[in-house]
Formats: structure tokens, sequence, C-alpha cells
């Protein structure tokens, strides 16, 4: 795990001598671009542009870290975990609300962050996978997954994982026929569901989830 | 996705005055369906009005169907 992700909490991540340039350089041109071409831009270039247009405060706990962040309303809780938080353990698999590789914790209920809008979660908890461990003790759903090898490549596992431990609280995990339907949003193309189940049986039967 | 306004409705009766006077504007709950449809340029609101904070969370079965919300 990388520590540096810490800092980047607290710190503003990109350079500020280049974003100013860069912005600068945004606003002269708007400056002298007619109206109407403008609007055509503000909906073609997406990020770039945008950058410079209405960002929001957005005030949220993530992974237990209280954090004010500026935010533009189209983006995705899964893009301001990875892109502006370096939060990088959560992935984007389809960013369609399909996989379910994305899933995090949002006041302790499990949702697709690349369909949820970062701008909904204003004061509320947020955790991802990185939250879960309690410094370097694992948290018994990820111990699980070990021990069952519930996993092969790795980039469905931390979704999995997060939709598991709520699966298991919801009360959702008593048969593994019922595991495999209330983790249906999460696929796993290298198909290590066998092992995933019973890692999510075991830990549930250990009562600590 | 199009640049869209965001407001937070704070009642139920702001909520629906604000989706009343403006054509464009759509309500958000889960987001699940709706931002997949601006994601893919399907639908474009000019304005979503979030209503995850208001107490419409409930589904009840009364004598004549079902009760949403």
């Amino acid at each position: 795990m990388d520590d540096n992700y810490l800092d980047d909490l607290t710190e503003p991540t990109s350079n500020s001598r280049r974003s100013f340039l860069k912005q600068s350089s945004v606003l002269a041109a708007i400056s002298l671009t007619p109206k109407t071409v403008i609007k055509a831009a503000q909906n073609g270039f997406d990020e770039k542009i945008a950058d410079v247009f209405e960002k929001m405060p957005l005030s949220v706990k993530i992974n237990g870290i209280a954090q004010q962040l500026s935010v533009e309303p189209r983006v995705t809780l899964l893009d301001l975990l990875r892109e502006q938080l370096h939060l990088t353990g959560t992935k984007k698999g389809c960013d369609h609300g399909q996989c379910g590789a994305c899933t995090v914790h949002v006041n302790g209920r499990r949702v697709n962050s690349c369909l949820t809008l970062a701008v909904t979660t204003e004061g509320k908890e947020v955790t991802t996978i990185e939250g879960l461990a309690d410094g370097d003790k694992l948290h018994p759903m990820q111990e699980a997954f070990i021990e069952f090898d519930g996993f092969q490549c790795g980039y469905c596992t931390p979704g999995q994982i997060m939709s598991a431990v709520c699966c298991v609280r919801e009360g959702h995990a008593n048969t593994p026929d019922q595991v495999r339907e209330f983790m249906s949003g999460n696929i796993c193309r290298c198909g290590a569901y066998s092992n995933i189940v019973e890692a999510v049986m075991t830990a549930k039967n250990g009562g600590k989830i | 996705m199009n640049a869209f306004e965001y407001t937070r409705a704070a009642t139920q009766q702001s909520a629906v005055a604000a989706i009343a006077k403006d054509n464009g504007a759509a309500f958000l709950a889960g987001g699940t369906n709706l931002v997949d449809l601006m994601k893919r340029g399907v639908t474009a609101p000019s304005r979503l009005i979030d209503i995850n904070n208001l107490p419409l969370t409930a589904v009840e079965k009364t004598t004549t169907g079902i009760r949403i919300g």
C-alpha cells in the first residue's frame, strides 16, 4: 500500500503553477470566444474545460478522514476517489454500473461509485477498500478471500470484498445460493466465483463481519 | 455527460416546486438509471434536483396496492 496517499488527502495534488497556467490560458481563450462556442465547448470538452467552470464545495468523510473538497457536479464518486484523492483501490471496470468493481460503502450501504455523483455524498461517510483494514490488521473478509483464494487477477476483488461485507451485514449471506443472488452485481471475468462464495460464507460464519 | 445545475431539495414541497417550474429538470435519487443514461448521452437534464435527503424511502403495502416513497 502506498503510504503517500495520506499526504494526498490533505494537500492539493495538482502542480499548482502548471494548473494556474493552464487555467489562465483557457480563461484568456474563453474571454475572446463567442458565447455560443463556449456553450458548445462546455458540453463537448468535458473534464478539461469543465475544470474552470462551476465547482461546488463538498464536505465528506472518507475512510474516517473528514475532507473539504471542491468538485464539479458531474464528477462521479469513483473518479473523485481515484483521480482526486488517489485512492486507487476502487476499480473502474465498466463505468456504467454493471460490473460492481467500483463498489464502496456510503453511510454503510454498498453502492456503485461509478453511478454515484460525488456531490450527493455531502455530509456522508464513505468507506473504500483502503478503509477496511485496521492499520496492518486485515479485515476478516479480506483474510477469508486470501485463505480461500477468492481472486485470480484481483481486479474485481476490492469491489467483491466491499460488496461481501455489506451482503453479510444485510443478513443476505445465510446460504451459498443467497450469497450468489445478493452478490450477483459483482462479476468476475476470471471466474473465481466458487472460491468467493466460500470465502464469504466462512467469513460470515466467523461472526466478526 | 452534459454540464448541469445541481440543487439539493430540502423539502418535498420545494422539490416539486422546482421541477414544476423547470422543463429541463430531473429528480436525482440513487442515480443508477439516470446517471447511466446521462453518461451515455441518452438524456441530458439541465438541472438535477437531489431528493436523497428527503424521507421518501418507504415501500408499503396498502389495501389497494403498494405505495412507494
